[in-house]
């Protein structure tokens, strides 16, 4: 079956649908923010198959959440951002429990030797330095220059004050740059 | 200097670069004094965002798509097929309207009592102010309690308020507040359509009325917000340029809902056909606009109380005469939801495991 294509719909005609069980209008809404939702992710998680994976646990948990949340939701990207959060906070805690059960996942997502030779380019680098960073300032520099939220956006999703989310800022990106001339 | 400094300092560069203001070197002139460290920050910034260029794998999009609508669960609820549907009333079977008005009633008069003058002061509020919550919640509790003709023309109330909180902010420059009016306004529209669609398929007459009226409206708006393209700076065009497609958005859905089946095949007596807007774009002399509020936050002549029968016939006897529903207890705008902070860092939105 063809899928429907409303792509030029503005969010709430789509979310509308959405809330009334219409799953094309849905797979819409999920077209239009998977890029960036995923991006989100994918630094938070740094690993691309976690990313894929994480990103449809936030568009399920959306679909789910759409009724309860219908007369509020006015900003859907904002509200995304806040369910993409929540779920890397579970995908830690989880491999957190999971890695006192198993050591062996843990082993597993260390890259070999190999790939740790193939992985040394600027971007995994980056990547692996925003991931070790705190997550709070992994939070803020994910949002603002892998997202490109505002501040603002940054410190709604994250649920705090503008000028908490501008002193995160500085201290990450100081802490990056400390990293990077290390490099 | 502190670290408080230069995080102000740092996020102020950012915020001007941003809107295309300042360029990096305008900053760094600014500043002399901390010209170093802003330009290794300003340096990093662009590498992380250099870097940032994660896309999706090619063909995971369409698969994934299909994949996940398949995983979806169904909602026992849903209205799937129907062009556009109703939740709102549909989501409370077990009250009658009659039981919910008294409630509201109640809700009404002691909210009003309590927090009067904080309702009152809200009206005048505009996104991104501290009261904007109160008035919004206001409008919500009102449509809550409507039937779906009154939703229809309180959704058309609001709408007007939207385009005039439109103006406001550009008047006052306040473009970071746009695209919350913006959104709002899009709700509305939403809100109005999907009220129609509801409106038409128990009483299609009085539907095909209302929506020439919805129709003519936001030709209107589409025109008020196309005069005001000209005149805003850039970063504030993207928005003002998205609440009209909003508009055009609502005025296919609402041509599409009717193509087939107006009576009579024109607007009823009384009521222009969506293009009659009036030269100088003031309302038609035969409708009252939404900006013909009552003194006191009431509706518009024309536009009954939240309980008004669908023919505009006088409202029950259980209903108060105000419509202004201090409510109080709605969500905060921008990032909705119930956003109590966990001791774990996550909010308490869906994502959580049980």
């Amino acid at each position: 079956m063809t899928p429907s294509r409303n792509t030029d719909l503005p969010d709430p005609f789509l979310l509308a649908r959405a809330i009334q069980g219409d799953a094309e209008a849905f797979g819409d809404l999920y077209e239009r923010y998977l890029d960036e939702i995923q991006r989100y992710v994918f630094y938070r998680v740094a690993n691309r198959f976690d990313a894929e994976d994480l990103t449809e646990t936030v568009f399920l948990k959306a679909w789910e959440a759409l009724p309860s949340f219908e007369s509020s939701i006015v900003n859907l990207r904002a509200w995304l951002y806040r369910i993409a959060h929540n779920v890397v906070v579970d995908h830690y805690r989880s491999a957190r429990e999971t890695t006192e059960l198993s050591p062996k996942y843990l082993h597993d997502r260390h890259p070999s030797p190999e790939h740790q030779i193939q992985d040394r380019d600027l971007r995994q680098q980056l990547t692996d330095m925003i991931k070790s960073l705190d997550p709070n300032l992994q939070q803020v520099i994910v949002c603002r220059f892998v997202s490109g939220l505002s501040h603002a956006e940054t410190g709604q999703i994250m649920g705090i004050k503008e000028g908490h989310v501008r002193v995160l800022q500085l201290r990450a990106l100081q802490k990056l740059r400390q990293m990077l001339e290390k490099e | 200097m502190t670290g408080n400094d230069l995080s102000d300092i740092l996020a102020s560069c950012l915020d001007s670069m941003e809107r295309g203001e300042r360029s990096l070197e305008e900053c760094l002139a600014l500043y002399p004094e901390h010209r170093s460290e802003l330009q290794a920050l300003l340096k990093t910034i662009g590498m992380i965002r250099e870097q940032a260029d994660f896309t999706p794998r090619p063909g995971y999009r369409a698969a994934s798509r299909a994949r996940l609508i398949r995983r979806l669960p169904a909602r026992p609820s849903a209205a799937v097929g129907k062009t556009i549907g109703r939740t709102r009333q549909n989501a409370y079977p077990v009250f009658s309207r009659r039981l919910v008005f008294f409630w509201a009633s109640i809700l009404v008069l002691v909210v009003s009592l309590a927090t009067g003058g904080t309702v009152s002061a809200s009206s005048e509020a505009l996104p991104g102010d501290a009261l904007y919550p109160v008035k919004r919640s206001v409008e919500e509790a009102r449509l809550w309690i409507s039937d779906d003709a009154g939703e229809v023309l309180l959704s058309v109330e609001f709408m007007q308020v939207r385009v005039e909180e439109i103006q406001a902010l550009i008047d006052s420059q306040r473009d970071e507040d746009l695209p919350l009016a913006v959104d709002l306004l899009t709700k509305n529209i939403a809100d109005s359509t999907e009220a129609l669609a509801a409106l038409a398929e128990d009483d299609p007459e009085r539907a095909a009325q209302l929506s020439f009226l919805l129709e003519e409206r936001l030709s209107r708006h589409t025109q008020a917000l196309t005069s005001q393209l000209g005149m805003v700076p850039g970063q504030a065009r993207p928005a003002i340029e998205n609440a009209i497609s909003a508009s055009n958005h609502g005025r296919e859905i609402v041509q599409r809902l009717f193509e087939n089946n107006i009576p009579g095949g024109g607007p009823p007596d009384g009521l222009p056909g969506p293009q009659a807007t009036q030269p100088g774009g003031g309302p038609p002399d035969d409708i009252p606009g939404p900006e013909s509020t009552q003194p006191g936050g009431g509706p518009p002549d024309e536009i009954p109380g939240p309980a008004s029968t669908p023919h505009g016939g006088s409202p029950p006897d259980e209903l108060p005469g105000s419509a202004s529903t201090p409510h109080g207890g709605g969500p905060p705008d921008g990032v909705p939801g119930p956003g109590s902070k966990q001791p774990n860092g996550r909010d308490d939105l869906p994502g959580g495991r049980p």
